[in-house]
């Protein structure tokens, strides 16, 4: 069977992450899909999912959970990520400032600045009480 | 992700990184890497070549290293970086603050 989606909801930790960061990629290898195109989608997972652990929700809760899905389309791979975390808008973050000296280089920051450059779009709702994030990258023939 | 501590002397550490520096990566390896990148300002090598994923917590950890190395004289040479690595830390700004090598041995012959 071709799956042409893939999906899952997991909890809010890094263990969860790193289980569903496998499946992707199982995913991805599955159906044929490597080399830049599923580095980008590995990566915005990653990112993305770590930045709702880190700050979606103010206290640890099993009923936290982030929903996560993959689609395959001929040309481009869609990511969804949905949450039910704090209102937050990727594309309103303010990117990190990278043009300084080394001693002025903040560490960290600079997940959702890196996302964006790395893949090809992304856009962001927030309906009933969940965020909605949607990032594609292009699949090159 | 496993580190191991390939070779050192008073000029040099040689690292090797392998698995993916993911967050959970970064996290079974930064301490070490942290203890064997501070107090002596040498030269950090570090051999990429079984590194086949870095995301941004992985680019935090290797700029730690330069950092700590900042005005010392001393650089961080990765060696052997794949090329999706290499463009995750241009996108991130920070590819000028490292040294690159193709090999280890370049990379030796190349010591200051």
């Amino acid at each position: 069977m071709n799956r042409k989606t893939f999906t899952a909801t997991i909890k809010t930790d890094f263990t969860a992450l790193e289980d569903i960061g496998t499946a992707v990629r199982e995913f991805l290898t599955a159906a044929q899909v490597g080399g830049e195109a599923a580095y980008k989608i590995e990566l915005a997972l990653e990112e993305m999912v770590t930045n709702v652990i880190k700050y979606g929700y103010d206290v640890p809760d099993d009923a936290n959970s982030v929903t996560v899905t993959v689609s395959l389309l001929p040309d481009r791979i869609v990511l969804a990520i949905a949450d039910t975390g704090h209102e937050f808008n990727p594309l309103l973050a303010a990117p990190p400032d990278t043009a300084g000296g080394l001693d002025e280089r903040p560490i960290g920051g600079v997940g959702i600045h890196l996302t964006r450059k790395m893949t090809d779009a992304m856009t962001y709702s927030r309906h009933n009480g969940r965020n909605l994030l949607s990032i594609t990258v292009k699949l090159t023939p | 992700m496993h580190l191991k501590v390939e070779a050192q002397d008073s000029r040099y550490i040689l690292l090797v990184l392998s698995g993916r520096l993911d967050m959970a990566g970064v996290r079974e390896v930064e301490i070490a890497f942290a203890e064997n990148t501070s107090g002596a300002d040498r030269t950090v090598l570090v051999d990429m070549t079984e590194v086949p994923f870095v995301a941004s917590m992985g680019v935090r950890m290797l700029l730690s290293a330069a950092k700590r190395l900042h005005g010392s004289g001393k650089r961080v040479v990765l060696i052997n970086i794949d090329a999706m690595v290499m463009e995750v830390l241009k996108m991130s700004g920070v590819e000028s603050l490292f040294d690159f090598a193709a090999d280890r041995e370049t990379a030796l012959s190349r010591l200051p």
